[in-house]
């Protein structure tokens, strides 16, 4: 398994981890415990998890003295950035106008809104981009190396 | 000057003048009346010309004709990446900025959503012509393509 494998592997076990505990904290403590949706939202602290994908370049360093990336492997980083961005777009459009039409155009949105947005933003890429990249190299070690 | 070249200079034509050509009828219509409601529908119609653009830039039709090659693709591949990085940087700021700005109990009006929808759009292509003009040229080269 190469580099790039590795860290979408890495990235992507982060981020499903995040989504997987996200998720069922928020369904423990609104049905088991009865808590009101915006006390239960407070389970999306998990999403902090996903904070560890960052030192995924440090777990995986480069090799010193070696050729670590070649044509293939640019146009597959290329493939798996434009996929994510492109899937993002059109969430990010979406995310945009739906409060917008339920709303209306007078109606006012937190301010959260916004950082949340970024968040879900770098969370959908990310998502998308260790996908792409391991669909595009294989899921399983194949004797691929760097 | 090849097909993406004209492209390119055509959006950020277009997207100038209805920058230009809509502050410009805000700032009369402003003066004139004290508010604005027609200047802004300026932008709108100005940006509906970019619909135009697979009528004025049609790919070639002859049959075996070269639409464009690996270079081509790398130049747009390259100027569509390098939008997008500046786009996030961009929406990153704007985004905390304005939490900062507005408070983090206070709320902004929902139409700031689509606008920030709009002026992203926008903004990428204004960067990913740019580029493509950058890594092109920005005269005429002799290229047909």
């Amino acid at each position: 398994m190469n580099r790039a494998q590795k860290i979408a592997r890495f990235n992507l076990i982060v981020i499903l981890t995040a989504l997987i505990l996200s998720v069922t904290a928020v369904g423990i403590f609104f049905f088991a415990f009865d808590v009101p949706i915006q006390g239960a939202l407070g389970g999306f602290g998990f999403m902090g998890i996903f904070g560890f994908t960052g030192l995924s370049p440090f777990l995986y360093k480069k090799e010193t003295g070696k050729v670590s990336f070649d044509e293939r492997d640019l146009l597959i980083q290329r493939k798996a950035y434009l996929g994510a961005y492109a899937i993002f777009w059109v969430l990010f459009v979406l995310g945009a106008m739906i409060p917008f039409f339920i709303l209306g155009p007078k109606g006012t949105i937190s301010v959260r809104y916004l950082p949340a947005m970024v968040f879900g933003g770098w969370f959908v890429v990310l998502l998308i981009q260790s996908i792409v990249t391991l669909e595009e190299y294989g899921w399983r070690d194949k004797g691929e190396k760097a | 000057m090849n097909r993406y070249q004209k492209l390119a200079w055509f959006n950020l034509i277009v997207i100038t003048a209805a920058l230009v050509i809509t502050t410009a009828g805000v700032i009369v219509e402003i003066r004139w009346r004290g508010y604005s409601t027609i200047a802004p529908w300026f932008f709108v119609v100005i940006l509906l010309l970019l619909k135009l653009k697979p009528f004025l830039f049609r790919k070639p039709q002859s049959e075996g004709g070269v639409v464009c090659d690996e270079r081509d693709s790398f130049i747009t591949q390259r100027a569509i990446s390098f939008a997008y990085k500046n786009f996030w940087i961009v929406f990153i700021i704007s985004s905390l900025v304005v939490h900062i700005f507005v408070g983090p109990k206070n709320s902004v009006p929902t139409i700031t959503l689509p606008l920030m929808a709009i002026g992203g759009a926008l903004f990428m292509q204004i960067m990913c012509s740019a580029s493509i003009l950058v890594q092109y040229g920005w005269g005429n080269k002799g290229k047909i393509l």
